[in-house]
C-alpha cells in the first residue's frame, strides 16, 4: 500500500515537473511576427530596402487626398475656379471663402505621411550602408537628397498653405517620443529647408536613365538634381533671396540646353523643340505643320516630356489613379466637372478682347471650353491628339479644334516644368535689386511667343513690345503676375502666387483685388475677409487642434463661438 | 424485446441448474494463479441469466477481462491476476462483486429495484470550470439557472432564456433578421473600445469564432455564437459576475462569463426523446407611411417651398401626366411595406438520446431547424449535432469525448428591405405595367433616364426584385471535437486525500462561405457599371487549438470541520485563420453565377491571422464548519499582444463567505430565515488590446511607384503598452426564507478600471499617423447594484403551485481620469447639419448624455404682428425676443429676424420653419443653444416572471424590462423630415402648408432649411415593459401514454414578444448600444412577434 502510494506521489511530481518544463518555453511560444508585413527587425539590412521605402515616399505623394489639397490650396481660393456640376460641400464652402477649421480639406495627414517616410529613410539608410557592401556612398547620398527634396516639397506647400506648421525630421518610431509639437514659423521652416537642400543638392542623380533609353520618361517623376535645384529656386524667390533664385535656376536651364544639345547630335533635326532665345522650348506649331497643340500633347497629354522637372506619376491600373483631374476637372462623360473655370477667363477670347489671352494664345483654347452656359477646365482632361490651327478665328469654331477627354484617371500631375524655372528667374530679375527688367522681359516673353504659335520661321517676330513693360518695376510685375496666371492656368499655383505676392507686399491689397475678380455677387463680404492678412491661409484642422494642445489657431479662424465648445 | 427474450431463456435453462452446481463444486478450493481458467454460473430466480457480463477488474476496476454468459447462464475466461476481483452485472440487477478466491462461481443475482431507498448525503455541487464546491460555500457574484426551467419553452437560443432573468445582465437583439445574434452587456460597459461581450464557455471550453474571420462587412451582422449552440443540450447555465467569479479566466472573461454546461449520459435505460416546435412569427406594425398621392402632393410642395418656383417642381414622375411614357409606373399607390413582408414558420425537430451503463454514458443528440423570416426571401438552416461520450476505463480513469457540429445556411436580402420600403417611392409600381395599368411579369426598374432630382431614388433598387433575384447565401460549419482525460491519482473516495488530473485537447474548426450575386436587371446604371451582373464569393477558415491540464488536490483533515480544495490549471491556445474573397462583374448572363467565369474581376483579396495564448492558474478554496469559507484565484495570462516585458501578467483575486444562518445561535433566533450569508469579494483583472503585433514595428507592402515595388512604415510600435486593469469590489448577499421558498441575492460592486485602452487614439498627424494603434488613457468608474428573487411553490393549495421571479439591475459608469485631448477626440463637434446631436463625455460624468437643440413648435407666420391678422402676420414668428419673451426692436422699430448660425450659414427662418428655443436669447440659433436632452441609460433593466402550476398544466410567463434611458428615433427623424424623396410617415400630412397653420410638423423644405436639426423633438421615452413569452404547457398522464410505450408526452403553446408597454412610437424600443454613444434607432428590422406550438415525446 505504501509503495503504491509513492508511486503515485511520483507520478503526480512527473506531471507537475513537465508542467514547469513547458513554462520555459512559454515566452517562445508567444513570439509571434506577422504574418502579412516585415519587422523592424528584420528590415533594413540591404540596398533594396531603402529603395521600397523610398517608393513608398512617391506612393504616398500619389495619394488622391494628398493631389486633391496641392489642387485646392494651390488654386481654389484663386480668381481661377469657380463652381462645376455638384461639387460637394466642403468645397463649395471653401470657393464661398467660408473655410471652416472642420473643413475636412484642411486635414494635412497625408503630407506628413510622406515627410514621416522620408525622415524614416534619413534615419535608417546610413544604417544600411554600414552593413550592405553593395549599397555604396554614392548611393546613399543620392537617397537622402532623394528623399530631403521630396520632404521639402511636402513643407513648402505646408507653409504656403497653413505659414506655420511643426516641423520635424525625426522619424516616428515608438509611442514613447513626443509627437505634439509647436508649430514651426514659416522663415524658420523655409530656412531650414534652404539649409537642408543645399547640403544636399548635388547628391542628387542627373538622370535615371539616359534620355535615349525607353524608360528615360522617368527621369521626370523621380527626383533629379534639376527638380532639387528648381525646388531650391522657388524657396528662394519666397524667402526674397533673389540672387540665389537666379544662380539655381540658371544651372537648370544650362542643364536643358546641354540636354538639347545632345538631342541634337544624337538625331540630327529636332521637329517640335526649338531654341527660344537659347532656350529649348517645345513648339506649340511642330515645324512643317500649319497646326497647334503640340505643346500641350507634350506636356500634358503624354506627360513626361522634355520640358518636365518633376511630375506625379499615374497610370490607371498601376496602383494610384489620378482623381481630381478625372472628377474636379472633367472626364471622358463629363465635359464640366465639379469645378469650373472663372468666366472672364475664356470670355471672347477667340474675338480678341479678352483682357488677358490674346486671340491667338493657345493656352487659353488648351485650357478652357465652353460648355453650356460655364466654362469648363479641360487642361488635363484631353489626351488625345489635340489639334487645332489659330489663323484667322473670329469665333470658337475658326479653331477647328479636335480633341477627345480622357476615360482613365492616368493624367500626371506635373510640379515644376521648364516655364517655372524660366518665370522664377524673371520674377527673381524684377524683384532683385538692380535687376535686369529687360532680361525678365525676354524671359516672359519667350513663353509668350511659343504660346503664340510662333514657329522657327517666325521666332523673330515678338509678341509682346518690350516698351510697354519694361519702364517700371510694377509694369513688369503685373506682366509677369499675368504670364503666370496664362501659363499655369489650373495647375495648383495661382493662389499661392498670390500669397507670395501678398507676402513680398505686407498687405492683401493686390491678392483681395485679384482674388475677388470671380465673384458675382457678395465679393464685398470676401474682400472684407481677405483684408485680414491671416486670412489668406488655411485654418488648422479641428481634429488636430483637439490633440495638438500646443497648436495655436490662426487668428483669423479663431472665432468667439467656436472657442467656447471646445472648452 | 430484449428482455422478453431473456426471460423465455431463463424459463428454459431453469432445469439445468442442479446438475451445474454438481458438476462444479468440488473444484472450489484449490488456489488460484493467473492463467486459471475461471468459469461458473449466473443465475435469478427465475433460472440462468443469459448475456450477463462477467469482467475481471483490478484494483481500480479496471477491466482487465470479460466474459458473457451463455444461454444457460454459463461463462469462463482466463484470470489475468488473482488479486483482482470478479464483478457481474446485468441490466436490471444488482452488480455483484466478489474476490477471485475459486475457480467456479456461482451467482445468483437480484433484482436492483429490491434495494432499500438510500439517502445521498452529497451537496449540490457547483459544476462549473473551475473547483467543485457546494452551492453554499460559493464565496462570488453568480447566478444560475437550471434549463429545467425551460423545458417545453420555444427558445431558439440561449440568450434568448437569458434575456430578462440575470439581473445585471443586459440582452439586446442585434436585428430581427434571420441569424442575426444579441449583443450582452453584463454590468454595463467598463472599456470604450474593444469588445464589451461577456465570455461563453461551453463545457470549460471557450466558445470564440476567430476575430479575424470578419471578411464580409457588407453583412451587416456580427455572427452569433451561441446560435451554435443548440438550447436542447444545455443542462445549466451559470453567469459569473464579479472578478472573483471570473478570476479563472482571467483575461478573457473581464466582460464576465457565461458558463454553459451540456447535457451528459447517465446510467441506466436509454433514453429517446424527441421534440417538434412550429412557430410562426410576423413583423409588428411601424409607422404608417403616405401613399402615392400624398407622397407626390408632398414632393410638389418640397420643390416648390425652397424657391416658391413652379419651375423647380415640374418633375414629370410626379405630374400624372399621361403623355410620360412611364406614367404607368409613377401613377401608383403601392405598400412597400406590406409588399415585403409576410408571415414566417419555423420548425425545429430535435432528437437526443441518453443512457449508459457500467462503462459508459452517452448523450447524442441532432436537431434541425428551418427558419423563414417575417421578411420575404430570407431562410436559415440550422444543423446541430451532439455527441457526448463518457468512457470509464476505471474508477481512476475516465475518458470523455464531445463532438459537436453545426451546419447553417444563411439566405439573406442583398439589402435592407425593410428600410427599402421605408424609403421606396409609393407612387412607383412593383412591376412593368402596359398602358393600361396592367401589372406585366417583369419587376420594374427605374430607367437611368430618371429626372435629375429623382437620380437619388436610383440606388435604392425594387426590394421585391431585390429579395428574388438577387443572391446573398452564407454557409458556415463549426466543428469542435473534445478528447478528455481523467486520471484520479491518489484517493478515489471523499474524506480520503485526493489529487486527480484532467488533461484535454479541444479543437475548434470554423469554415464560413458566402455567395452572392447582382444580376444585371437590377442595375439602375446601365451595363458598362460594376454593379451589374456582380458576383462575390467569399470564405473563410479558422482552426483554434487548446489545451488544459488541470491538477486538483484536496487533502483530507483528522478534524472534519476544514475542508481545503485546491486547482492548479495551465491552458494553451493557438490559433490560426485565413480568408479570401473574389469578386467580378460583367457576367455574360444572369445564369452563370460563378466569379469563376469570363468576367471583369475588381476585387481579389486574402487575409490571414494567427493567435497564441497561455494561462497558469491557481484557486484555492477554503471552508471551516461549512460557516467560513475563502476563496483565493490568481492567474498568470500570457498573451502575443505585448512585447517581451508586459507579457505576463497576474491577477489575484479573494473573496470570503459568511453564512450567518449555519451559526447555531441563529438558527434558533430566525428560524423562518433559512439563509442568510454574506461574502465581500475583490479582485483584479487585466484586458489585453484587441490586435496582435503591437510592439512591432510593421513594414507593409504597397501598391509601388511606376511599376517598382514599394514597402513603407506602417505603424509606431507600442512599447508602453500596458493591460488594462479592472478593480472589483463585490458585496453580495444570498437569502433564503421559509425553508427556501424564496431565494434570492443582492450584489452591490464598484469596477475601477484603470490604464484603460483606447483603440485608434488620435495623435497630431504631423507625426505621419493620425492615430496610435493603442494608449492607456485613463481610468473609468462602474457603480451598481443587482437584485435577484425567486419564489418557489410560494402558494400550494392542492394541485395549484405558484413560482415567480424577479431582477433588477443598475449600472452607472463614468470616466474618472483621462487626458484632455483625447477626451476631446472622443467628443464630436456640432457640424451645423440637419440630424446630428452632440454627444460629450466628460469626467466625473455618466456616459450616454444626449445633446441637442429644444424643438417649439412651428413657427405660425413668417411676419410678426403683435395681434394675430388671420392668414398674414401673427405673434407666433421668426423674431429675436429677449429673456421675458418680448420682441427686440431695432432702432427703426423693426423687429429683428431669427437666424441660424450668423457668420457662417446665415439661414432665415420664416413661417413654417421649425421654432427651436434660444436659449441665450441672442436672436440666432447655434450651437450655444444646444441643451442636455437625456441620457441613453437606463436607470434600472431587469425582467419579472411567474409559473403557475395547476396539476399538469403550467402556465409560464417572463418580462423584461427597461425604465428611464433615451432613445433617438432616428427612423422616425428620417419619415418626417420631408428633406429628401424618400417616401415619409403618414404624419407629414399634418405638415404647415400657408400661413396661419397652426401644427407641429414644419413645411417642407427639399435640401434646404435647418427643420430637423438634432432636437428633443425626436428625443424619446425609451422604457418599455415587454412581455417576452407567454406559455401554457400540459404533460398527458404517464398512466395513460404507457400503454403506447412512452414515458412522458407534452404539449405546449406559446407567444413570443406578444405585448411591450411603451411610449415609443418606434417599432421596437429595444435599441442595441455602443461603448460610449448615444442610442439611436436607425430603423433595423425590428424583432418579429410569433406564436408557437410544440410537443415532446421521450420513451
Amino acid at each position: 500500500m505504501i509503495t503504491k502510494s509513492i508511486k503515485q506521489y511520483i507520478l503526480a511530481g512527473s506531471v507537475c515537473c513537465c508542467m514547469t518544463a513547458t513554462l520555459t518555453s512559454c515566452n517562445d511560444f508567444l513570439d509571434i511576427l506577422p504574418m502579412n508585413d516585415v519587422v523592424l527587425e528584420n528590415f533594413w539590412t540591404e540596398k533594396a530596402d531603402v529603395n521600397s521605402v523610398v517608393n513608398s515616399c512617391y506612393e504616398a505623394l500619389q495619394e488622391s487626398s494628398v493631389q486633391e489639397r496641392m489642387g485646392v490650396w494651390g488654386e481654389l481660393r484663386s480668381d481661377n475656379i469657380v463652381v462645376g456640376s455638384n461639387v460637394p460641400n466642403n468645397i463649395n464652402e471653401i470657393l464661398k471663402e467660408n473655410i471652416l477649421e472642420t473643413n475636412d480639406i484642411c486635414d494635412w495627414s497625408k503630407f506628413y505621411t510622406v515627410i514621416n517616410r522620408c525622415n524614416v529613410v534619413c534615419h535608417y539608410a546610413p544604417k544600411v550602408a554600414a552593413i550592405d557592401p553593395n549599397y555604396t556612398e554614392d548611393e546613399l547620398r543620392a537617397n537622402i537628397a532623394e528623399v530631403s527634396t521630396l520632404r521639402a516639397l511636402c513643407y513648402f506647400y505646408l507653409i504656403r498653405t497653413f505659414r506655420d506648421v511643426p516641423y520635424t525630421t525625426e522619424p516616428s518610431i515608438d509611442d514613447s517620443q513626443n509627437y505634439i509639437l509647436k508649430a514651426t514659423p514659416f522663415e524658420a521652416v523655409l530656412d531650414s529647408l534652404i539649409r537642408d537642400l543645399e547640403n544636399v543638392k548635388d547628391d542628387a542623380v542627373r538622370r535615371y536613365y539616359r534620355d535615349d533609353s525607353p524608360s528615360a520618361y522617368q527621369n521626370s517623376s523621380r527626383v533629379t538634381r534639376w527638380f532639387t535645384y528648381t525646388l531650391l529656386a522657388d524657396l528662394y524667390l519666397w524667402k526674397g533671396d533673389y540672387d540665389n533664385a537666379i544662380r539655381c535656376c540658371d544651372r537648370v536651364l544650362d542643364y536643358k540646353r546641354e540636354q538639347y544639345r545632345e538631342m541634337l547630335d544624337r538625331e540630327g533635326k529636332l521637329d517640335n523643340i526649338e531654341l527660344y532665345d537659347g532656350i529649348p522650348l517645345i513648339m506649340e506649331r511642330t515645324n512643317g505643320s500649319t497646326n497647334c497643340g503640340n505643346f500641350y500633347n507634350e506636356t500634358f497629354g503624354k506627360g513626361n516630356s522634355f520640358e518636365s522637372i518633376f511630375e506625379i506619376y499615374y497610370r490607371e491600373n498601376q496602383g494610384k489613379e489620378n482623381s481630381w483631374v478625372n472628377s474636379y476637372y472633367g472626364n471622358q462623360n463629363n465635359v464640366l466637372g465639379r469645378l469650373g473655370a472663372a468666366t472672364f477667363l475664356f470670355e471672347n477670347v477667340p474675338q480678341g478682347t479678352n483682357e488677358l489671352f490674346k486671340a491667338k494664345d493657345c493656352r487659353a483654347y488648351e485650357a478652357m471650353q465652353t460648355s453650356n452656359s460655364s466654362t469648363a477646365i479641360v487642361k488635363y482632361t484631353r489626351n488625345s491628339e489635340l489639334s487645332f490651327t489659330t489663323q484667322n478665328i473670329r469665333t470658337m469654331n475658326d479653331l477647328r479644334l479636335q480633341a477627345q477627354r480622357r476615360s482613365a484617371s492616368d493624367a500626371n500631375w506635373i510640379i515644376y516644368r521648364l516655364s517655372d524655372v524660366i518665370l522664377i528667374k524673371a520674377e527673381a530679375e524684377i524683384e532683385r535689386n538692380g535687376g535686369d527688367l529687360m532680361n525678365a522681359f525676354l524671359l516672359i516673353n519667350r513663353l509668350n511667343k511659343r504660346a503664340l504659335g510662333i514657329t522657327q520661321a517666325a521666332l523673330s517676330s515678338d509678341t509682346l513690345k518690350a516698351e510697354n513693360f519694361t519702364q517700371t518695376k510694377e509694369k513688369m510685375e503685373d506682366l509677369l503676375i499675368d504670364e503666370r496666371q496664362r501659363e499655369f492656368l489650373f495647375e495648383g499655383k495661382r493662389w499661392y502666387d498670390l500669397v507670395r505676392w501678398a507676402r513680398r507686399d505686407g498687405n492683401t491689397r493686390r491678392l483681395t483685388g485679384y482674388a475677388s475678380k470671380k465673384y458675382l455677387e457678395g465679393a464685398n463680404v470676401i474682400k472684407i475677409k481677405l483684408s485680414d492678412p491671416n486670412y489668406i491661409y488655411f485654418p488648422y484642422a479641428r481634429k488636430e487642434l483637439k490633440v495638438n494642445p500646443l497648436l495655436k489657431q490662426n487668428p483669423a479662424f479663431n472665432k468667439g463661438e467656436d472657442n467656447e465648445l471646445t472648452k | 424485446m430484449k428482455r422478453i427474450i431473456s426471460d423465455k431463456a431463463k424459463k428454459a435453462v431453469r432445469w439445468f441448474l442442479p446438475f451445474y452446481l454438481f458438476t462444479f463444486l468440488p473444484f472450489l478450493a484449490q488456489a488460484q494463479k493467473a492463467g486459471d481458467i475461471i468459469s461458473g454460473t449466473v443465475t435469478d430466480n427465475m433460472g440462468p441469466v443469459m448475456m450477463a457480463n462477467v469482467v475481471e477488474v483490478d484494483a481500480s476496476n479496471r477491466i482487465v477481462a470479460s466474459a458473457v454468459t451463455d444461454m444457460n447462464g454459463n461463462f469462463s475466461f482466463k484470470l489475468k491476476n488473482p488479486k483482482d476481483k470478479l464483478r457481474i452485472s446485468f441490466v436490471g440487477y444488482k452488480t455483484v462483486t466478489l474476490p477471485i478466491n475459486k475457480t467456479k462461481f456461482a451467482v445468483k443475482m437480484s433484482d436492483a429495484t429490491q434495494i432499500r431507498e438510500v439517502t445521498v448525503t452529497s451537496k449540490k455541487k457547483a459544476q462549473g470550470s473551475g473547483l467543485a464546491i457546494p452551492v453554499d460555500e460559493i464565496s462570488t457574484a453568480r447566478q444560475s439557472i437550471d434549463m429545467k426551467e425551460f423545458e417545453g419553452l420555444a427558445i431558439t437560443s440561449v440568450d434568448e432564456a437569458l434575456q430578462g432573468r440575470i439581473a445585471g445582465l443586459d440582452i439586446v437583439a442585434n436585428s430581427g433578421n434571420l441569424g442575426a445574434g444579441t449583443s450582452m452587456r453584463l454590468r454595463g460597459v467598463s472599456s470604450i473600445n474593444g469588445s464589451s461581450e461577456p465570455l461563453i464557455v461551453v463545457d470549460g471550453n471557450v466558445l470564440k469564432v476567430d476575430q479575424n474571420f470578419d471578411f464580409n462587412n457588407a453583412n451587416d451582422e456580427k455572427f452569433a455564437e451561441l446560435l451554435n449552440v443548440n438550447p436542447e443540450d444545455i443542462a445549466s447555465i451559470d453567469v459569473l459576475k464579479d472578478a472573483t467569479a471570473t478570476a479563472i479566466w482571467g483575461s478573457q472573461g473581464a466582460n464576465g462569463v457565461i458558463e454553459i454546461k451540456t447535457k451528459r449520459g447517465a446510467r441506466g435505460k436509454t433514453r429517446v426523446s424527441y421534440r417538434y416546435t412550429i412557430t410562426g412569427n410576423y413583423q409588428p406594425n411601424g409607422y404608417k407611411l403616405l401613399n402615392g398621392d400624398e407622397y407626390t402632393m408632398l414632393l410638389k410642395e418640397e420643390y416648390f417651398n425652397p424657391s416658391m418656383s413652379d419651375a423647380r417642381s415640374d418633375i414629370p414622375e410626379i405630374n400624372y401626366d399621361p403623355s410620360f411614357p412611364e406614367y404607368e409606373m409613377y401613377n401608383n399607390n403601392t405598400d412597400w411595406l406590406k409588399a415585403v413582408k409576410k408571415v414566417g414558420w419555423q420548425h425545429g425537430h430535435t432528437v437526443a438520446l441518453s443512457g449508459g451503463g457500467e462503462k459508459a454514458n452517452f448523450h447524442i443528440s441532432a436537431g434541425y431547424n428551418h427558419q423563414t423570416n417575417s421578411v420575404i426571401a430570407q431562410g436559415f438552416d440550422r444543423f446541430t449535432s451532439r455527441v457526448n461520450l463518457d468512457y470509464f476505463v476505471s474508477d481512476r480513469i475516465k475518458i470523455e469525448t464531445n463532438i459537436n457540429l453545426t451546419y447553417t445556411k444563411n439566405k439573406q436580402n442583398s439589402g435592407d428591405l425593410i428600410s427599402i420600403a421605408y424609403t421606396r417611392m409609393p407612387n412607383l409600381s412593383i412591376y412593368e405595367q402596359d398602358r393600361n395599368g396592367n401589372d406585366l411579369n417583369e419587376y420594374y426598374t427605374m430607367l437611368p433616364t430618371v429626372s435629375e432630382q429623382l437620380r437619388d431614388q436610383l440606388n435604392s433598387q425594387n426590394p421585391i426584385a431585390l429579395a428574388y433575384e438577387a443572391k446573398n447565401e452564407s454557409r458556415s460549419y463549426n466543428i469542435t471535437p473534445e478528447f478528455k482525460l481523467r486520471y484520479n491519482l491518489l484517493g478515489l473516495e471523499e474524506g480520503k486525500t485526493r489529487l486527480s488530473y484532467e488533461g484535454n485537447v479541444v479543437f475548434n474548426i470554423f469554415n464560413q462561405y458566402g455567395d452572392q450575386f447582382m444580376p444585371l436587371s437590377l442595375s439602375t446604371s446601365g451595363y458598362n457599371n460594376s454593379s451589374s451582373n456582380r458576383t462575390t464569393s467569399s470564405s473563410s477558415k479558422s482552426l483554434g487549438i487548446t489545451t488544459t491540464h488541470t491538477l486538483t488536490f484536496t487533502p483530507a483533515f483528522k478534524n472534519k470541520d476544514h475542508m481545503l480544495t485546491m486547482m492548479l490549471r495551465g491552458q494553451l491556445n493557438s490559433s490560426q485563420s485565413s480568408s479570401q474573397n473574389t469578386s467580378s462583374w460583367g457576367l455574360p448572363s444572369g445564369t452563370i453565377q460563378s466569379p469563376a467565369a469570363e468576367a471583369i474581376i475588381t476585387g481579389m483579396s486574402t487575409g490571414s491571422g494567427q493567435g497564441r495564448s497561455l494561462y497558469f492558474t491557481y484557486s484555492a478554496h477554503y471552508a471551516y464548519k461549512g460557516r467560513y469559507m475563502a476563496d483565493f484565484t490568481v492567474r498568470r495570462d500570457g498573451n502575443t499582444k505585448f512585447g517581451d516585458d508586459k507579457r505576463w501578467g497576474t491577477f489575484p483575486s479573494f473573496s470570503v463567505r459568511w453564512n450567518i444562518s449555519k451559526e447555531p445561535w441563529f438558527k434558533k433566533a430566525l428560524p423562518f430565515v433559512s439563509m442568510l450569508s454574506i461574502r465581500p469579494g475583490w479582485g483584479i483583472v487585466g484586458n489585453p488590446p484587441g490586435a496582435d503585433y503591437l510592439y512591432f514595428s510593421k513594414y507593409s507592402y504597397g501598391s509601388g511607384y511606376m511599376g517598382e515595388g514599394s514597402v513603407y512604415p506602417a505603424n509606431i510600435r507600442m512599447s508602453n503598452l500596458k493591460w488594462e486593469q479592472k478593480e472589483t469590489i463585490n458585496l453580495g448577499t444570498d437569502f433564503g426564507f421559509f425553508n427556501d421558498r424564496f431565494t434570492g441575492n443582492v450584489e452591490v460592486y464598484r469596477q475601477y478600471t484603470s490604464d484603460l485602452l483606447m483603440g485608434n487614439r488620435g495623435i497630431p498627424s504631423s507625426s505621419g499617423y493620425p492615430t496610435l494603434a493603442y494608449q492607456n488613457v485613463g481610468d473609468m468608474k462602474n457603480i451598481g447594484w443587482e437584485f435577484n428573487l425567486n419564489g418557489n411553490n410560494i402558494v400550494k393549495i392542492g394541485k395549484v403551485a405558484f413560482d415567480f421571479n424577479v431582477t433588477f439591475a443598475n449600472n452607472k459608469n463614468q470616466i474618472t481620469k483621462m487626458d484632455e485631448t483625447c477626451l476631446a477626440t472622443l467628443n464630436n463637434e456640432f457640424d451645423r447639419n440637419n440630424g446630428s446631436y452632440l454627444t460629450r463625455i466628460e469626467l466625473n460624468r455618466a456616459f450616454g448624455s444626449i445633446y441637442g437643440f429644444r424643438y417649439n413648435g412651428v413657427y405660425q407666420y413668417s411676419e410678426y404682428s403683435p395681434e394675430e391678422v388671420a392668414g398674414v402676420s401673427g405673434p407666433n414668428a421668426p423674431v429675436a425676443r429677449d429673456e421675458n419673451g418680448v420682441v427686440i426692436l431695432d432702432e427703426n422699430g423693426q423687429t429683428k429676424p431669427m437666424m441660424f448660425c450668423v457668420g457662417s450659414v446665415d439661414y432665415e427662418f420664416r413661417g413654417g420653419d421649425a421654432n427651436y428655443e434660444d436659449i441665450n436669447h441672442d436672436g440666432q440659433i447655434n450651437e450655444l443653444d444646444i441643451v442636455y436632452l437625456g441620457s441613453s441609460l437606463p436607470k434600472i433593466t431587469g425582467g419579472f416572471g411567474f409559473k403557475l402550476r395547476w396539476g399538469r398544466l403550467a402556465w409560464n410567463n417572463q418580462f423584461n424590462f427597461r425604465y428611464g434611458n433615451k432613445i433617438i428615433n432616428g427612423n422616425r427623424m428620417r419619415l418626417e423630415n420631408m428633406y429628401e424623396n424618400n417616401n415619409q410617415s403618414r404624419a407629414v400630412n399634418w405638415r404647415w402648408r400657408v400661413e396661419g397653420d397652426i401644427t407641429d410638423i414644419p413645411r417642407a423644405l427639399r435640401q434646404s432649411g435647418y427643420n430637423w436639426l438634432g432636437s428633443d423633438r425626436f428625443v424619446e421615452d425609451g422604457s418599455f415593459i415587454r412581455l417576452n413569452y407567454s406559455q401554457i404547457s400540459y404533460s398527458i398522464d404517464p398512466k395513460i401514454i404507457k400503454r403506447l410505450g412512452l414515458s412522458q408526452l407534452s404539449l405546449y403553446v406559446s407567444a413570443n414578444n406578444l405585448f411591450c408597454l411603451t411610449k415609443y412610437s418606434g417599432a421596437d424600443p429595444e435599441v442595441g448600444y455602443g461603448g460610449y454613444g448615444v442610442v439611436t434607432d436607425n430603423a433595423k428590422t425590428p424583432r418579429s412577434k410569433s406564436f408557437t406550438g410544440g410537443l415532446s415525446i421521450q420513451f
